[in-house]
Formats: C-alpha cells, structure tokens, sequence
C-alpha cells in the first residue's frame, strides 16, 4: 500500500472505524485515540498492510487491542466501567438512548465486542470467530449473553433476533 | 432490523460523527517513526542471537580502507571520519568516541552522510556494525572466535533524492552500552545496501553494497 492508497483508505474508513471502537468501548476519546494509534501502526507497516488479508480487518483489530491494553493497564474491569461511566462520551439525547449506553458499558468487553462485530460490522459468526481469535461457539455464548444484558434496555420490536451464519 | 441493531448502528453513527482525525500526513510521519524505531529496537534485540559464540565477520575486503585515518581530538574525546566512493555513490561516516577506563570505549556520537547516484528508496539500508577487526582494516587485530559484535540496521532517511545524513539515535547508542558497550581497538563499519537482510539471516556490516566504510576505534 502506497502512500496514495493509504491517504484513501484513511479517509474512508477512519470515521466508520472510530463509530464501531465507538460502540464496543463505550468512550468517544478512548476509541478516536486507538483508532489513530492503528493507522499509525497501519503505516509503519504499510508495505504489508494489503497483504495480510483486510486493511480494515487489521485496522479494528489492532485498535481494540489498543484500547484493551490500555485498560489492562490503567484499571481493572470494575474500575474501567467506573471511569468510562464518568468520562465525557456523547450519549444521545434520549432517555432511551443513554440507558442503552449505560448498559453497554455493563456488559463485559468480549461481549460488547461480538454484539458490534455482530450488529455493526454485519460479521457472520464464523468471521467474528476468526477476528476474535475465539470458536463460534464462544462467540455465539458471548452474543446470548450480551443480548440478554442488553435486552432489558431495548425498546420492544416484537422481532426476534436471529443469529445468520456461513 | 432488531432495536439492538438500531441502538448499536445509532451509537456507531454518532461515534463516527463526531471522530477527528489527525491530518494524514501526521499519522504518516508518525508511522515512519514508529517504523524506525522498531527496526532499531529489533536490531538491538538481535544482540542474543549474534552473541556469544558467534563470530561476526566484519569483513568486506573490496571494500575496506587502505589505512585507518588518524583519530583526533582531546581529552580522551577522540573523532574519527572516513570516507568511501564507489560507482553508486559515497558514504562518510563519523563517529566520535571516549576512551574509558578498563579498555573499553564508549560511542559518544555516530553521523553519517552521502549520497546515491540513483534515487533513495525505501528498502535502502544502512548496516552499522561494531566488532572484532579483521584483516581488511590495516594494522587491526585479527578477529576472535566467539567475539561478541553487534550489528544495527537503519533505514536510510533521505535529505533529498539522491542525499542521505542522519546520525544514530541517542538512545540506540544508550542500548549498545547497556548490552556490555564496546572494548577498544574493536572495528566499527557502516555499509550502504540496497538489500535489507531477511529475517533470521545472518548479517554483517561487511561484504556488498553500494560503499562501506570501516574504522578502528583505536585509543
């Protein structure tokens, strides 16, 4: 990937990538600065960044990784929730809305991570078990168990969801 | 579509709204940072595996100096320059250095220029090697079976098309010291190449390229 490319890959999935590490850490500043620490890293090995399958795919992982090394870092699980509860985020502005994030932020960070691989990103199971590193079957009892945290916050629909697969 | 879809694709569009990023050409410039600094840390952490029993030759014959330059310099600071011109360019190094008690030295400075009589590239290297002297460095030691050297790997940073300059980072320096630093009367040599060395190749300062440089860091 050249530097042409790289500019035009930047400029179109930057945006779209802080919106899913967005949805999957709960905090606006945290998913920007992993974000940008992934493309910094993207460049840096630019010359196999094509190679390796998905730029994209590389990109998200590598900034959720960032994001959770830093939480291992910083705090434990509990306080992580503590924190980013306290951060500034930009929760919308419906009640709705901010008991949604507010339980989002409850339910543990694999789990958050499959529900937007899942509901965000459109991966089928088998493809959130390659990125995640994990088997379907993990994924799929990550995905019930976020549903079921979550669920209590969702406005009713009346239409199931239903787990699509390859 | 689920409300939990809804909610989540909401979150992500607001996420994505209110994303800044950083102008491209500053997360290049910081990648190529980043991408220095790593091969300088991998090249340091090669040390293992170029060290004890294993004799790196810092050879290079064709290419070696007719006699080491005098060094200069006062109060036990010492300067030490050479110059090296082939067809495909030329490469001066120079390296200033303190002479320390116990028959040691320490490499105070290491600068480098040049140029290329083709453009600069970005798999142009410069190997920087410090060990036993050989043959090819006139009045050296001959080298020693199980000798420790070291060996950087640098990318070269271009001033202009065809123009190179830089200097090893302080802190790379600070990193050979701290792996047992450098006995005195060892050979120090930089070689110019268009090759970098694979991974898990062994590699010396030596040998082709587009002009090496090789010094005896005498006292």
């Amino acid at each position: 990937m050249d530097r042409e490319e790289f500019t035009s890959f930047y400029t179109a999935t930057f945006h779209r990538l802080v919106g899913q590490l967005y949805a999957m850490t709960g905090d606006q500043n945290e998913a920007q600065d992993a974000v940008q620490e992934a493309f910094v890293r993207g460049w840096a090995r630019h010359g196999r960044l094509d190679r390796d399958g998905s730029p994209e795919t590389w990109i998200r992982v590598t900034a959720w990784r960032i994001a959770a090394s830093r939480w291992r870092r910083n705090r434990d699980g509990r306080r992580l929730l503590e924190l980013t509860a306290q951060s500034e985020s930009i929760a919308g502005p419906t009640p709705d809305r901010i008991a949604f994030v507010e339980a989002l932020r409850k339910v543990p960070a694999e789990q958050r991570r499959a529900l937007v691989l899942y509901h965000v990103c459109d991966l089928t199971v088998e493809q959130i078990a390659a990125e995640t590193g994990v088997s379907t079957g993990t994924v799929k009892a990550r995905l019930a168990r976020g549903r079921t945290a979550v669920a209590p916050h969702l406005r009713e629909t009346g239409s199931p969801v239903t787990v699509k697969a390859n | 579509m689920s409300d939990l879809t809804g909610e989540l694709l909401d979150m992500a569009a607001d996420g994505a709204a209110q994303a800044r990023p950083l102008n491209v050409a500053e997360v290049i410039t910081a990648g190529n940072r980043r991408r220095a600094r790593t091969i300088g840390q991998r090249s340091l952490g090669g040390l293992s595996a170029l060290g004890v029993g294993v004799a790196i030759v810092v050879s290079g014959g064709v290419h070696g100096p007719a006699a080491n330059p005098a060094a200069s310099g006062s109060a036990n600071v010492l300067y030490l320059t050479g110059t090296r011109s082939s067809s495909a360019g030329t490469l001066t190094v120079t390296v200033k250095y303190r002479d320390e008690p116990r028959n040691k030295i320490d490499v105070l400075s290491l600068s480098y220029s040049g140029h290329i009589r083709g453009a600069i590239i970005k798999h142009d290297t410069l190997l920087i090697g410090f060990g036993p002297s050989l043959p090819p460095l006139q009045g050296s030691r001959p080298g020693k079976s199980g000798s420790r050297s070291v060996l950087l790997i640098g990318v070269l940073l271009p001033t202009g098309r065809h123009a190179f300059a830089g200097s090893l980072p302080s802190s790379v320096l600070r990193l050979t010291r701290e792996h047992g630093g450098l006995s005195s009367d060892e050979a120090l040599r930089v070689t110019l190449t268009k090759e970098r060395p694979a991974k898990g190749v062994r590699t010396t300062a030596g040998g082709s390229g587009i002009a090496s440089v090789g010094l005896l860091l005498t006292r």
